[in-house]
């Protein structure tokens, strides 16, 4: 079954709860994989195999992509 | 510091920082050493300059960094070490010569009646800006005029005076005082380090006398008015910015939170942002985009571009940021204007 966005809104919450504290971590917020909406987690740098971080989180997809660092532009 | 400490420092800190880390400096006739050294260099590189101090009390070692791997590196560190913590740096890229007879985008240049996506910014003496007008935008039942940016680009992240001219174009396009003040700094909504933020913006009411064209996306076709709905991922939307033009990309990421971004003034963080990737083999943004419209496919406005990175997307160009433009017009109490 297709996972909805509120699915990722809830299991974004989750997220932010166990991993907005690590460093790493520049933003937390929701995509998609292929039709599913998902979990997306924007890195400033590579975690050593995304340590810390799961590949779901309550059934919903968790991706993570180092964006590097965010300046005003 | 005084002129002649700069100098000096100037002078001899090249040979220092080489010997230290192998790195070397670029501190002559800038543009076109720079720019033929880049073809060739191995390593990331620097050049230093004298800049006045913002404040207009004497000067500090401007040290300009050519790759993001110098910054907050050891080699900047012992350059701030040397100038005793007076120093400006700055990322400014690689820099490339301009040839003479080549005009400049119309986005850079000055533009009556004002158009959206063009180049504007504040006024400070000794520093030279510019960012993107964003937009135009009414109070209540008022016919007045504003233009929508950035809080960084219309109000210096916080420090600018309200009643303080506002040009177009930005400074570093050429704007000035005496002939391109169109709007004067009306409102904006506080940068603030200690709390989460949902904007950076800032509207300047527009001097009566300036015309502005308040519906043509250059390029691109009419701004419709505002989205009725969110942007979700995988809607296509684009752009006119002051640095990169028209650009066109994808959203990849609706509201995000705890966004981090680096100012001047220190980290900002926001939330409830969108992100978005360039389409094809471009970034959707550079420096200097910032208060860019973001529409969606049929124009309607959906975002105002505010910071990006260069790391990331399909591409590998880079994620841009938005602050949704319903949350804008909410923050400063304003309505768009597009008729």
């Amino acid at each position: 079954m297709t996972i909805t966005i509120v699915q990722a809104r809830q299991a974004k919450q989750i997220a932010k709860t166990t991993l907005s504290e690590l460093p790493e971590v520049v933003g937390i917020g929701i995509s998609k994989v292929g039709v599913d909406y998902a979990v997306k987690v924007n890195l400033r740098v590579a975690l050593p195999q995304n340590a810390g971080v799961p590949d779901q989180i309550a059934g919903v997809p968790v991706v993570c992509e180092v964006v590097g660092e965010i300046r005003k532009r | 510091m005084r002129l002649d400490s700069v100098r000096e420092l100037k002078r001899v800190l090249p040979g220092d920082i080489e010997k230290a880390f192998g790195v070397p400096a670029f501190a002559r006739a800038l543009p076109a050493v720079a720019r033929a050294t880049w073809r060739h260099r191995k390593a990331p590189t620097y050049f230093l300059g004298v800049a006045k101090k913002r404040s207009g009390k004497g000067y500090s070692l401007a040290v300009r960094l050519q790759d993001h791997a110098l910054e907050r590196s050891p080699l900047v560190e012992e350059i701030a070490r040397r100038a005793k913590g007076e120093v400006d740096v700055r990322y400014v890229g690689q820099i490339w010569a301009r040839p003479r007879a080549r005009q400049a985008h119309w986005y850079r240049s000055r533009n009556r009646p004002l158009l959206i996506g063009s180049s504007v910014g504040f006024l400070e003496r000794g520093f030279v800006m510019a960012g993107t007008l964003g937009c135009f935008v009414r109070k209540g039942r008022s016919k007045d005029l504003y233009i929508l940016s950035n809080n960084h680009v219309l109000a210096d992240e916080n420090k600018y005076r309200k009643g303080g001219a506002i040009v177009q174009p930005g400074t570093l396009d050429g704007g000035a005082a005496s002939r391109d003040a169109v709007a004067t700094l009306s409102a904006f909504v506080t940068l603030d380090r200690a709390r989460i933020n949902f904007v950076d913006a800032a509207i300047a009411k527009l001097d009566g006398a300036v015309e502005a064209n308040v519906s043509k996306l250059t390029g691109t076709g009419t701004l419709a008015g505002v989205i009725a709905r969110d942007l979700d991922i995988g809607d296509p939307v684009s752009k006119v910015g002051r640095t990169t033009g028209i650009r066109r990309g994808r959203v990849t990421a609706v509201e995000l939170d705890g966004v981090t971004v680096t100012y001047d003034l220190g980290v900002v963080t926001f939330d409830n942002q969108v992100e978005i990737e360039g389409a094809g083999a471009q970034a959707f943004s550079d420096a200097g985009d910032s208060g860019s419209l973001i529409v969606d496919e049929e124009g309607y406005a959906a975002a105002l571009l505010f910071a990006g990175g260069d790391h990331g997307g399909s591409n590998g160009k880079g994620l841009t940021y938005g602050n949704p433009i319903h949350a804008v017009l909410s923050a400063l109490k304003v309505e768009l204007a597009f008729r």
